[in-house]
């Protein structure tokens, strides 16, 4: 009896530890770098997470601009330097010649800008939600939240509907081409939607610059403005993008940046620069500064170091972004002159004609100490002009499909590693939607 | 009153006295010798289970027992390695002689193992597979590093791959088929009831490679290691004992006559080689590539003392082990003290303490997917003009990163490890027993990474770098259970378990980088210009779980147990608080029920089934949660990660049967096929970027079958005092095959090379196939021809892999022990030949180009073959099988069979006892021996045992300029005291 009553107390005992386990488990110390969303719904949280938008912007930009600068041979993955080892920046670089689909879809390097680009979005867009019925929160933040949340928001549905496309460009693009009729096919999903190709991306975007506008500062609502004309621009509405650059950033202005730290830093560092040289700029930058030395002042380029360099010939890397922490120019007043130069010189728009087109080009060389150029202001002034004032801002493969100006054959040195050089130029003018999407978006193919 | 009840008991009193002073009774003495040998048997216990009385052997193997009612009585004479014998003795008046003969148990069936959280019983009754590695056995005359070392090929379905042949590197255990889907696919490791830390630790640098914590551990401490293979023996571990669980026991103190002690000191020096030599010449820099290994030194020493009483009983040692790997950088200085005691200060109460210290510092090199390792520098080397003027492939050595520059980084972890327990266990009535224990592991590590300023890396370039990474790792198990055995009926023996069982796991990091130092002589990282990046992290959980188990064993010839465990965890989802898992077993001895021949000595078949899970991850059931980031803005809000609330632990469900024989009395057998089922295996589902939803979204939908057979037979041929043969063989052979991913794309490694994919095996090689080359119309050369989809074309987990021993005895103390271990029907990616070929420093690779005339160096001397022709159409082929574009081309065929182990061994007690010796020197043993020492593979890189990114990561089979494993000779004297 005494054995039963005892193995019936331990029965009993261990049993009732068994609602204990469950408080044992759940009675944890709490994570120190996390937090739970509802937490966030606090007026004082609102700062913080403006700052999140910002930084995920600058994140993706950078990213964004060295992936789009590589498929547009503004940047080379020369095999010459010994620390040029990456797969998927050959793809890149080679526009992806004779690469399977599979392997196309599933490139890191587009994969790490596209899978950020969604959760900047989301970022942004949250933002909006969050403050919508957020009691409490001061008027200042709000707006400021209220900017934030649309001009990111509009810029990150920029980079979407105009980086990225669901094919390449036609079915053999052939070699060496690729035009308007490529750009035309650029595009991106949202919450998983069809392809919203660049021009159907504009009622998404400009809404939300609007909404940005109404609590902008002057500075801001021209910065908004250039961004207008230079996304009209790309998609060929001449009359709105001289409308918008005519009121858009002014010489003076500075630039629109995105920021960086060591912590957050420019990838540049880390693939076209002193963290790692992967890739290198187009040997072309090099003439540009043989041909006019002064060009050094904003196509700025380093010697690489030789034991970097498996050849006789030195090589030269981007000086744009020297170091972790530098800045990238995402939107300026030469671009804006630019842009006013090429819809005046040679689209017919405005009243100024060539002479006002020639003197907004040589206004901004002489920003930069560079002398004059006698014009005229024509197609080829103008992409190269474009060429070395935006150098490393992105823009370039909107250029070479504007001019129906892509380089046929792929760039590089040839006979370096396994280098495809001087090969034909693969079928790609835009970065491929990752599978990562296609995979999951019943609308992608 | 009184006077008359003194009386009566006065003639009470005078009655018994005379009773027991008349009644007769004897003694019984004899000796116990080994029944093949005739060697004396010292401490073996003779016991007469009806009077619950006995005695030890003494040094000449004999024993007595005074004062025996004559009678007849059941005795059990019974040592450690011996078959136990239980006779029927009749004692009459006077002095009884017995002399027994025991027999060897050369199959381990009275061996008594770890059948579940609080069972043990004999091999002979249990219902499960068990595997035990009798470590002391094997250290007693060989050196290992860690227990990955120890076990490999000692147990059928536990394969050990090493990530590479870096000394202190991270291993991984391929137990059975692994379980489900989830988690790192490794067993739960236990030593002396602590719940161990087994991660491995990766952080900055090294290409893949991490810090394995099973390297803290000193394998001469151990006594032995049992290993529960799967669910059906594991159920009652519950939550993550869904791949195994190995328990590890320490060295305790046996009494010694006369309370002396045993004193034991152990040296081991030793050498390691990289000699695969011949490997090296498929490459353009064959010399360079040789000139990084070093022959390297292993200095390791070892003391124990070791004793006790009646009440109480200890071991202690001290060791050191001072090993370098074979490349430069890579070096481990291990140092670790033990003290165990059991004390019995009533009979019905056992005190036992387990205290284990460690101190590791190891020295790991970069490598790997690394631009600053010896290996990327070496063998990624393009060609270059050499002094005559020709082009020379691989002359351009450490192109990355100069030879100085990476002999000049120095990465050190260093490791402070305590491991501590105390059980206590209170058995209050006769068959009952309490066991209460605690358990604690406790780590602090620290890591430093430096590159001193003025050396060129890529990354800080020459401004020098140093990163500190601390992390401290403490975990307690708290165990306490009650058991109450019982008979039933007569011959029917019942046995009651119930328990509980939590664990509780902190762990705190912290890094800090800083950039750009004045001077290498100052390395305070306060001292560095540039603040790089800092973080930590914490995380604090929790498991908890309460089991029972039900046993039955109906005279030794029918078993039968259940039980069940309800298990709660902190990482399950909010919907879905705890989970129960079931166990059910039974076995049977054929041999006391059916009319078997005579040589049919033991025969017993045996089923079980068991569930136990795997957990989610920790945030897996948070619905969102938000993390900061720091930017040049400031710090700001990002989503960190989406959850799913009803995220449950998988569960994996095994089935096995198994039988075990002995026959002949020298052949030892046993057979187990299992099968496993994950059900509710946790898939992350990718989201479409395009949801903003970054992570991958776990769900409870997926699910993978697994089975396999595993053998392990034993044969002595040979048993008499001078010459004893025993020859093993171990087998095991398993698949796998993805059931459901609840409609999720295939998973794959960082690679694309390894999936998890329904209708492929677990991590199978998933590329599109190479069919060779493709010709233009006139015979040239055109392309690759492969398929356009992807399949499977080969798995890094061997399927058929086991191990050949033999033990031979001969002139009575010199013994040889031989191990070969094969691995069958295994794959691995050779991605170093990927990129030797990228950076033209593959010479067959520039052969074939000039052959083809298609861009060749011009270095080979091979003359262009024409177009149409049967050498040019091979040479094409061949050529196609070398594009790097398609991984189906260096995803290789890597069956290997090693000459694991070889030791031969001589034990000098019968020269020390002739000399007289013996009673100052009561032992001395001399060994020579090694590890790896042949190769034989189908694979043509430079070692198959490789995977480039470490033990836990999605990739596996993957080598990619990986350290690979060396040659080790050593020399071992032992010494008792």
């Amino acid at each position: 009896m005494k054995k039963l009553s005892l193995l019936f107390l331990v029965t009993i005992l261990s049993f009732a530890s068994f609602t204990a386990c469950e408080d044992f488990v759940t009675d944890t110390e709490p994570q120190i770098d996390v937090i739970e969303d509802e937490l966030l719904n606090d007026p004082e949280q609102i700062p913080f997470l403006i700052t999140g938008v910002e930084a995920r912007f600058a994140f993706v930009y950078t990213r964004l601009t060295v992936a789009s600068d590589l498929i547009a041979a503004q940047l080379v993955f020369d095999e010459v330097m010994d620390l040029a080892t990456f797969p998927t920046y050959r793809e890149l670089n080679d526009a992806f010649a004779g690469v399977a689909d599979q392997t196309v879809f599933s490139s890191n390097t587009v994969r790490g800008v596209y899978t950020p680009l969604g959760g900047y979005r989301l970022l942004a867009d949250n933002l909006l939600e969050r403050i919508a019925d957020l009691e409490g929160l001061d008027q200042a933040t709000r707006d400021r939240a209220t900017y934030v949340g649309n001009f990111y928001g509009a810029v990150a549905r920029y980079f979407i509907g105009f980086y990225f496309a669901e094919s390449a460009c036609g079915a053999n693009a052939g070699v060496g081409s690729g035009g308007p009729e490529c750009l035309a096919t650029l595009g991106g999903p949202i919450d998983e939607s069809a392809v919203i190709t660049a021009s159907a991306m504009m009622s998404e975007i400009l809404p939300r610059l609007q909404a940005a506008k109404a609590v902008a500062s002057p500075y801001q609502t021209r910065v908004i403005n250039t961004l207008e004309a230079r996304m009209h621009l790309f998609l060929g509405n001449y009359g709105e993008a001289f409308a918008a650059a005519q009121s858009g950033m002014e010489q003076g202005d500075d630039p629109f940046q995105s920021l960086h730290s060591v912590q957050s830093a420019n990838e540049f560092f880390f693939a076209a620069g002193d963290g790692r040289i992967q890739v290198i700029p187009n040997r072309r930058f090099e003439g540009y500064i043989a041909d006019d030395p002064d060009e050094a002042n904003r196509v700025k380029l380093r010697q690489a170091p030789d034991r970097l360099v498996n050849d006789d010939e030195p090589r030269f890397q981007q000086d744009m972004y020297p170091v972790q922490e530098s800045p990238m120019d995402f939107l300026t007043w030469q671009e804006n002159e630019l842009i006013l130069a090429e819809l005046e010189g040679i689209r017919g728009q405005g009243g100024g004609g060539q002479g006002s087109a020639l003197s907004r080009v040589n206004n901004v060389r002489s920003s930069h100490g560079i002398g004059p150029v006698a014009g005229p202001v024509n197609a080829d002034l103008i992409l190269e002009e474009r060429d070395k004032e935006l150098f490393l801002q992105s823009v370039r493969m909107f250029d070479l499909l504007r001019f129906n100006a892509w380089h046929a054959t792929i760039p590089g040195t040839v006979g370096a590693g396994s280098s495809n050089a001087g090969n034909p130029i693969g079928p790609w003018r835009g970065l491929p939607i990752p599978n990562d999407e296609r995979n999951q978006n019943p609308n992608i193919n | 009153m009184l006077k008359k009840l003194l009386l009566p008991l006065f003639l009470l009193s005078l009655t018994a006295f005379f009773s027991v002073a008349t009644a007769q009774t004897g003694s019984l003495t004899g000796s116990v010798i080994d029944r093949a040998t005739g060697e004396t048997l010292v401490g073996a216990t003779v016991f007469i289970t009806d009077l619950e009385r006995g005695a030890p052997t003494n040094i000449n193997g004999e024993y007595t027992i005074d004062n025996l009612p004559v009678g007849s009585y059941t005795i059990r004479v019974s040592f450690i390695g011996y078959r136990t014998l239980t006779e029927t003795v009749a004692i009459s008046a006077g002095e009884n002689v017995y002399n027994v003969e025991l027999r060897s148990d050369l199959t381990g069936l009275d061996e008594v193992v770890v059948t579940s959280i609080a069972s043990r019983t004999s091999r002979a009754v249990s219902e499960v597979a068990v595997a035990r590695v009798d470590a002391g056995r094997f250290t007693e005359t060989a050196s290992y590093q860690d227990l990955s070392q120890l076990v490999s090929g000692k147990v059928a379905g536990v394969n050990v791959q090493p990530a590479g042949g870096t000394v202190g590197a991270g291993i991984r255990f391929n137990v059975r088929s692994g379980g489900g889907i989830g988690g790192a696919g490794q067993p739960v490791i236990y030593v002396d009831g602590i719940r161990i830390d087994n991660s491995q630790l990766t952080g900055v640098g090294r290409g893949g490679q991490g810090t394995g914590t099973l390297a803290d551990i000193n394998m001469d401490e151990v006594e032995s290691i049992d290993i529960l293979k799967g669910p059906a023996a594991a159920a009652l571990y519950g939550t993550s004992g869904s791949n195994g669980v190995v328990l590890i026991t320490t060295k305790r103190g046996q009494a010694v006559a006369g309370g002396g002690l045993n004193v034991r000191v152990r040296s081991t020096q030793g050498w390691s080689d990289f000699v695969r030599e011949d490997q090296l010449e498929q490459f353009g820099s064959t010399q360079a590539i040789s000139d990084i290994f070093r022959t390297a030194r292993l200095d390791h020493r070892n003391v124990s003392i070791s004793g006790g009483s009646e009440y109480i009983r200890f071991y202690t040692s001290a060791d050191q082990r001072l090993e370098e790997g074979t490349m430069n950088r890579n070096f481990m200085d291990r140092q670790n003290f033990r003290a165990n005691f059991d004390a019995f200060p009533r009979e019905d109460v056992t005190i036992s303490i387990s205290a284990g210290y460690s101190w590791n510092a190891v020295q790991l090199p970069d490598n790997d997917n690394n631009v600053i390792g010896y290996l990327g520098n070496t063998v990624l080397a393009t060609p270059g003009v050499n002094d005559a003027g020709d082009v020379e492939l691989g002359l351009n050595t450490f192109g990355f990163t100069a030879k100085e520059s990476i002999d000049a980084i120095e990465d050190e972890s260093k490791t402070t490890r305590f491991l501590g327990s105390a059980q206590f266990q209170y058995r209050p009535i006769e068959n009952f027993e309490l066991t209460a224990s605690i358990g604690y592991d406790g780590a602090s590590l620290r890591r430093d990474n430096s590159i001193p300023p003025g050396f060129f890396v890529t990354g800080p370039g020459t401004a020098g770098q140093r990163t500190i990474v601390n992390r401290n790792n403490q975990q307690y198990t708290y165990d306490f259970n009650a058991r109450y055995s019982y008979d039933i009926i007569p011959g029917l023996a019942a046995s009651t378990v119930v328990g509980t069982q939590m664990f509780d796991r902190t762990i705190d990091t912290q890094n800090f980088t800083k950039r750009t130092f004045a001077t290498p002589l100052i390395t305070n990282i306060g001292a560095g210009e540039d603040f790089i990046g800092g973080s930590e992290g914490f995380l604090n959980t929790r498991e908890a779980g309460v089991f029972a188990e039900q046993s039955f064993n109906y005279e030794n010839t029918y078993m039968f147990s259940f039980g069940g465990r309800q298990d709660f965890a902190a990482a399950i989802g909010g919907d879905a608080p705890n989970i129960f898992y079931p166990k059910v077993s039974a076995a049977v001895r054929l041999d006391n029920v059916a009319n078997l021949p005579n040589w049919a000595n033991f025969l017993k078949l045996r089923a079980a089934y068991g569930e136990t899970g795997q957990l989610p991850g920790f945030n897996d059931g948070a619905a969102r949660i938000w993390g900061a980031t720091n930017s040049a803005y400031g710090t700001g809000g990002i989503i960190s990660f989406v959850g799913n609330t009803g995220i449950k632990p998988e569960r994996i469900k095994e089935l096995e049967i198994g039988l075990e024989a002995e026959l002949f009395e020298k052949l030892g057998l046993d057979l187990t096929y299992y099968i496993q089922r994950a059900e509710d295996s946790i898939i992350d589902f990718r989201q479409s970027p395009s949801t903003g939803i970054t992570n991958l979204v776990p769900f409870n939908v997926g699910g993978i079958n697994g089975n396999g057979f595993e053998a392990q037979l034993t044969y002595t041929p040979i048993e008499n005092a001078n010459t004893q043969l025993d020859l093993g063989i171990t087998y095991a052979y398993q698949d796998t095959e993805v059931t459901d991913l609840g409609g999720a794309q295939p998973i794959f490694d960082g690679f694309s090379l390894n999936v998890i994919e329904v209708g492929e095996r677990r991590s199978e090689f998933y590329v599109p196939v190479v069919n060779g080359a493709r010709f233009n119309d006139d015979g040239t050369y055109a392309g690759v021809d492969a398929e356009s989809e992807r399949s499977g074309v080969g798995n890094p987990i061997p399927v058929h892999s086991g191990s050949f021993t033999a033990n031979l005895r001969v002139l009575r103390n010199l013994s040889a022990y031989v191990q070969f271990d094969f691995a069958y029907d295994l794959y691995v990616y050779n991605n170093t030949k990927v990129f030797a070929i990228l950076f033209r420093n593959y010479p067959r690779f520039e052969e074939l180009r000039e052959q083809l005339g298609i861009g060749g160096l011009g270095v080979s001397g091979f003359d262009e073959l024409t177009p149409g022709t049967a050498e040019y159409n091979a040479a094409a082929e061949e050529y196609a099988r070398l594009n790097t574009g398609f991984d189906d081309n260096f995803i290789e065929r890597a069956d290997w069979l090693k000459l694991r182990e070889l030791s031969i061994n001589y034990n000098f007690r019968d020269f020390l006892s002739r000399l007289g010796a013996d009673s100052y020197i009561t032992d001395l043993n001399v060994s020579v021996g090694g590890r790896n020492l042949l190769t034989s593979t189908k694979y043509s890189g430079i070692d198959p045992e490789v995977n480039f990114a470490g033990a836990r990561s999605l990739s596996r089979g993957q080598d990619f300029l990986t350290m690979p494993p060396s040659r080790q000779l050593y020399f071992t004297v032992s010494l008792g005291f």
